[in-house]
């Protein structure tokens, strides 16, 4: 075996220009260092006396001369004031910030990584202080302490402790659980060593975005303080108490209290904007694009409908697939998923997808009925017919009446895929409402009748239990029973054993074979198992890296692989009852969907390769009746 | 249902009992006598005597507290010497406008915000999202008691639609409507920063959900995409949401200081206020024992919803 | 005879029921468990998910602690909190690679860490050494400076061995090694394993679910079922004779024509 060659994923983008593609984030950026930079500046900056009275000009308008944003009720000057208000407040917002965040933190670190009653006791004193409504407790403490910038700071931070220590602890107890704190106390680690070396620095994320979101309020807050004359006192003065003492003037000059809150506004704003960004940035499944919402279909580009051309569909069969391409568009990279895949299923028969992850098998099966989530996924061409009808490019009200009804699904993990707070009757009975037009209480019945035939033992009370109380295996049997509910023509099965014990495993697909002669539905089957395909397939397609690389019946497939990839995948897989079968590996990974090779995607990993596989694309050599290899050499013995 | 609703009933004791602990501790703060910081100007050497005496000033924490909870427990919240009366009776009274205020602009931060959520994440990327991510932005930034200021400003004095402040009016005042009439600015300003944590959390809660495999389970059974987003993604968020809303309560309850100052709204929060002003010890901690007491009980309503919604909790 | 290099005895081990507003029963993941391992052989420990193989293997190295039961180590009783020799001697390889490698640290500090904290190399023997292990895993040393989100599945395994590799410890147990990869990147790591024992002589206790890959690996197997070892037997025995009702269910449960129909 050599050593592995793969080339490995271009590194992510560095963190700052990831930054500065946030626009909104940039322009919070920018607020923020404008109006810190004035208040850092203000002593430099050519402005007057923030506490010179100049009774004469008390209460001059904005943009009157000698004061550009006016003057209070003793005539101080506005934009001064304002300045020098802003430095106060940014200055207690943020020493209150970061006390806040060294206590909670601390607490929450000490907390989660003691555990035992260290934990039971800081946790409860925490929550003691979660129980208080957030600005009482602030408003207690100033109280017993009198009035004053000082107390008001130290009351905000008190308050603010509690998150801090919430999310850090939090996060500690995940990532003491971690694999990798196990590896490294294997490896010889004391508690300190793990401490700093393996927790905190996976912890900072969780600090900063805690800090960056509560800052805003702490800002908030203090200012609220002193509006309600219990934060600065006057000549002191910051934003919060500038609006306060203009409130009762409101109606004569607005603008003095207008000003300061708008000056506030501005700064949260900016705090909430770079806060954001923050997050995207550290927050992993924010960083990866991760949130956006899959469309209700797949979404098919607009020359796919035209380019449903090729081979005519056979005509015995039930659904046809031709030159399907799914695509993923992630990062302005593409992903060829699927690449002109093409196959017919017959009435009754199953057909097996096998592959290895990453093949394309199971997009190949979610495209058919437009599963494939959007973004990033799209059909970029072929065409899909069931019965005749073209899938692609139909409304998606004709779509979703195919759904579970004519072609129904089965997914891998039955925990993940069934809806947790439905009892699993009311979800069987939801598709059948859906496509029959039946009472409630008749779908029920069904469900039941469903329920017993994919034996489920006391079906009549099992039907109200919620997913979570019932066995894998028996999760799998309504994930069967649901799919048999509007007895479809076409069965499609992504993986339905996998995450199963193999004694369940057994019992499962004993079920679906029974089920498939006594109904003579379709099954296309998607498995990385060969073991699985030569209990359950009449035919069996292999993928590699987006496309079909062999085809035939699974008997003559595993007796004779014509595809190099096929003859070498059978090879890795021990077989039971051979331990003395010398294990073959294949080199290397597969490539990745989108740097593909020119000519065969497996010439890399290939034992035949010849110059001539690296050239043009390769075709699906025709082998005989119903059997097709994708490799040059199919022929040679 | 039944035993968990008593088990989580029981567990409020303790948290009465610390809300208790921490207020006495914060009184234990008061620097110099706190006979005489709560009597204020109103200290005589007789009076002020009498009080260090009740308060158990001579003997240790632990007795004081004991002393100070027993107290409590039998309604006897000490005297406020600025209105010369006692302490619960005059909480009792302001404690029904503020839940009044608290509530109405709870109801609305809930539906405004789930609503705002819902259509942000279903319209993700497009204008109705962007246009709602911008206003929560603002909503959650803005100062509410400026915010206040600006819609007296603009309704009150300018329109004339709303009253400028109070519960009702003055003359011939009284009535349901009137009451409305006073309610509706404050409970909105009260209720904008709430609205935007519940809309931008029930956005990004949605997101995560539609993409679970349930939903595209649901989709593969055919069910419309209506069908998708209330029945299956929606009610699986709420399970998130609810405990938020709980915890907002917080916020709306604290929130309720400065819009009650700014509407001169007769609640606690401006009781609260003045009596820190005016230093009355014994009716600012009065008041923060009545609420923080409201605020555990309406938490504890929002776990047992959260518990009716989510099977998969423990009986 | 001579000892066994690793001896467990009687190993108990439950968890929960110490709720302190909920009595829940407690779970017995294994319940009066005994195996030994000699020196250079590969033990299999075959089971269903729940039987508790996971729990006894992290048990063996140190990962959580009996309740009842006593471990040896060539004959010498191990202390509840294990030395930094018995780390030496005993090694671990996670089933989930990937989250096995903290991310935020390089592969080179990933794999110094054994050597600074067992062994106390030197810097400089430090650096040879880890890259002496990237070359027996078959790794380019250029990968030392990267993080673990760079790496496949089937490279940070190899990482991981590499990491346990690293104090030459002369047992180590891995906990479903390869049933997180593709067939074909499974094969690789099961060569490298039968290499390296190969090479140094090392003592396997090889935990899976798969009972073909422990037929191809393993000297001898025990099944376990509920907490415990229902059969054990030399490989040869058990797969040709099972003589537990429960062996013969599992093994007539693995799906597959291709026993009758490969001919590679």
């Amino acid at each position: 075996m050599t050593a592995t060659t793969t080339t490995l994923p271009a590194a992510r983008p560095g963190t700052w220009a990831r930054f500065g593609r946030n626009q909104l984030a940039v322009a919070g950026g920018l607020i923020l260092a404008a109006v810190a930079l004035l208040a850092i500046a203000a002593p430099l900056l050519p402005l007057p006396d923030p506490n010179a009275t100049d009774l004469p000009n008390r209460l001059a308008p904005v943009f009157s001369a000698g004061h550009l944003l006016g003057a209070d009720h003793l005539g101080r000057d506005m934009l001064s004031r304002i300045v020098w208000g802003t430095r106060v407040s940014l200055a207690v917002g943020l020493i209150a910030a970061v006390t806040a965040a060294v206590i909670g933190s601390t607490i929450g670190i000490v907390a989660g990584f003691c555990g035992r009653w260290v934990d039971g006791v800081l946790m409860r004193a925490i929550d003691m202080l979660m129980a208080f409504p957030y600005l009482l407790l602030a408003l207690a403490i100033v109280a017993a302490l009198g009035p004053g910038l000082l107390n008001a700071l130290f009351a905000i931070s008190i308050v603010n402790i509690p998150f801090f220590a919430r999310a850090v602890r939090g996060v500690t107890v995940g990532l003491k659980r971690r694999d990798y704190v196990a590896a490294a106390r294997l490896s010889g680690q004391g508690n300190l060593t793990i401490l700093t070396g393996e927790i905190l620095p996976n912890l900072l994320p969780v600090i900063v975005i805690t800090f960056s979101t509560t800052l805003g309020w702490m800002i908030l807050e203090t200012a609220g303080l002193s509006f309600l004359g219990l934060g600065a006192q006057p000549p002191q003065a910051d934003l919060g108490s500038m609006l306060g003492e203009g409130r009762s003037l409101l109606l004569v000059a607005p603008h003095i209290a207008l000003i300061p809150g708008l000056v506030i506004l501005l700064v949260v704003i900016g705090i909430n904007l770079v806060g954001d960004g923050i997050r995207d940035l550290v927050d992993p499944r924010l960083a990866s694009g991760g949130l956006v919402r899959p469309g209700p279909a797949t979404a098919v580009a607009c020359d796919a409908i035209r380019q449903q051309a090729g081979n005519p569909a056979a005509p015995d069969a039930i659904l046809s697939v031709r030159n399907l391409r799914t695509h993923f568009l992630l990062n302005e990279e593409r992903y060829k998923a699927v690449d002109d895949v093409s196959f017919d299923l017959r009435p009754g028969e199953c057909l097996g997808i096998v592959g290895e992850s990453g093949s394309g098998k199971s997009v190949t099966a979610l495209s058919l009925l437009g599963l494939v989530p959007t973004p990033p996924g799209v059909i970029v061409g072929g065409s899909i017919r069931y019965r005749g009808q073209e899938l692609l490019g139909l409304p998606l009200p004709k779509l979703q009446e195919l759904r579970g009804n004519r072609i129904a699904f089965i997914f891998q993990d039955p925990l993940g895929t069934l809806n947790p707070l439905m009892t699993v009757g009311e979800q069987i009975v939801e598709t059948i409402t859906r496509h029959q037009g039946v009472t409630h209480a008749e779908a029920l019945t069904h469900a039941i009748g469903l329920m017993d035939r994919v034996r489920i033992p006391n079906a009549r009370d099992r039907a109200s239990a919620y997913p979570h109380e019932l066995s894998g295996g028996q999760r799998q049997r309504i994930g069967i029973a649901m799919a048999l509910a509007n007895d479809p023509d076409i069965i499609i099965a992504d993986e339905p054993t996998t995450a199963l014990d193999v004694t369940i495993q057994a019992e499962v697909l004993k079920l679906l074979q029974d089920l498939r002669r006594e109904r003579d539905t379709a099954l296309l089957f998607i498995t990385h198992d060969f073991g699985v395909v030569s209990e359950l397939c009449d035919r069996v397609m292999v993928m590699y890296a987006g496309r079909i690389v062999e085809t035939g019946t699974t008997a003559e497939v595993l007796r004779d692989p014509r595809h190099p990839y096929t003859r070498r995948l059978m090879a890795c897989v021990p077989v039971l009852g051979q331990p003395e079968r010398a294990l073959d590996a294949i080199p290397g990974l597969p490539p990745a969907v989108n740097h593909l090779p020119p000519g065969c995607h497996f010439a890399d990993r290939c034992d035949r390769v010849i110059d001539r596989c690296r050239i043009g694309s390769i075709p699906l050599e025709d082998l005989g009746p119903g059997r097709s290899s994708r490799c040059i050499r199919a022929f040679e013995p | 249902m039944l035993s968990y609703a008593l088990r989580r009933l029981a567990m409020i004791v303790p948290v009465l009992l610390g809300i208790s602990v921490i207020v006495f501790l914060i009184m234990a703060m008061i620097p110099g006598d706190p006979a005489l910081a709560i009597l204020g100007s109103f200290a005589t050497p007789e009076n002020t005597a009498q009080l260090r005496q009740d308060l158990g000033l001579d003997r240790s924490l632990i007795e004081q507290y004991a002393v100070w909870l027993g107290n409590l427990l039998q309604g006897d919240f000490g005297r406020s010497y600025s209105l010369n009366r006692p302490v619960l009776d005059e909480v009792t009274e302001r404690l029904g406008p503020t839940l009044l205020l608290a509530g109405a602009s709870l109801i609305l931060c809930t539906i405004l915000g789930l609503a705002a959520g819902v259509v942000s994440a279903v319209r993700q990327y497009g204008w109705q999202d962007k246009a709602l991510t911008l206003a929560v932005l603002v909503g959650l930034s803005t100062p509410s008691f400026w915010l206040g200021l600006i819609l007296v400003l603009i309704f009150s004095v300018g329109l004339r639609w709303f009253p400028v402040s109070g519960m009702y009016a003055i003359y011939g005042g009284g009535g349901l409507t009137d009451l409305l009439h006073h309610l509706a600015l404050p409970a909105f300003t009260l209720a904008v920063v709430a609205t935007g944590v519940i809309a931008r959390l029930t956005r990004s809660t949605m997101l995560e959900v539609l993409r679970q495999d349930f939903v595209r389970t649901a989709r593969a059974k055919g069910v419309t995409e209506r069908t998708v987003i209330l029945r299956h993604a929606l009610r699986n968020a709420l399970v998130n949401i609810v405990p938020i809303i709980g915890i907002q309560t917080g916020f709306v309850l604290g929130g309720a200081v400065y819009i009650e100052t700014v509407f001169q709204w007769p609640g606690i929060g401006r009781m609260l206020v003045t009596a820190i002003s005016t230093r009355d010890i014994l009716l600012v901690q009065g008041g923060v024992l009545v609420v923080a007491a409201c605020y555990v009980l309406i938490n504890l309503a929002a776990d047992l919803i959260q518990h009716m919604l989510d099977p998969r909790i423990g009986t | 005879m001579t000892h066994a290099l690793l001896e467990a005895a009687d190993l108990h081990k439950s968890f929960g029921g110490d709720g302190w507003f909920t009595k829940r029963q407690p779970v017995h993941a294994v319940r009066g468990v005994s195996i030994a391992v000699r020196p250079s052989e590969t033990l299999g420990i075959v089971g269903e998910s729940g039987s508790g193989k996971s729990t006894l293997a992290r048990m063996l190295v140190g990962l959580e602690t009996p309740d009842s039961g006593t471990i040896r180590m060539e004959g010498h009783a191990v202390a509840k909190r294990r030395s930094l020799d018995f780390h030496r001697q005993v090694q671990f390889v996670f089933q989930d690679a990937s989250s096995a490698l903290n991310p935020r640290k390089t592969i080179r500090r990933i794999l110094e860490d054994p050597l600074n904290h067992l062994l106390g190399l030197t810097r400089s023997r430090r650096r040879e050494r880890v890259e002496e292990l990237m070359a027996l895993v078959h790794l380019r040393p250029e990968f030392l400076d990267r993080y673990p989100h760079e790496f496949s599945g089937g490279q940070a395994q190899r990482i991981g061995i590499a990491r346990a590799l690293a104090a030459k410890p002369r047992l180590i147990v891995l906990d479903e090694p390869v049933s997180a990869l593709d067939v074909s990147i499974q094969a690789q790591i099961l060569l490298l394993l039968k290499k390296l024992q190969q090479e140094f002589g090392l003592a396997y206790v090889f935990i899976s679910h798969d009972l073909a890959v422990v037929e191809t690996l393993c000297d001898r197997v025990a099944v376990m079922r509920n907490g415990e070892i229902v059969e054990q037997a030399p490989r040869t025995t058990l797969f040709s004779q099972p003589r537990h009702p429960y062996t013969k269910t599992l093994l007539a449960s693995v799906p597959g024509g291709l026993a009758d129909t490969a001919t590679a």
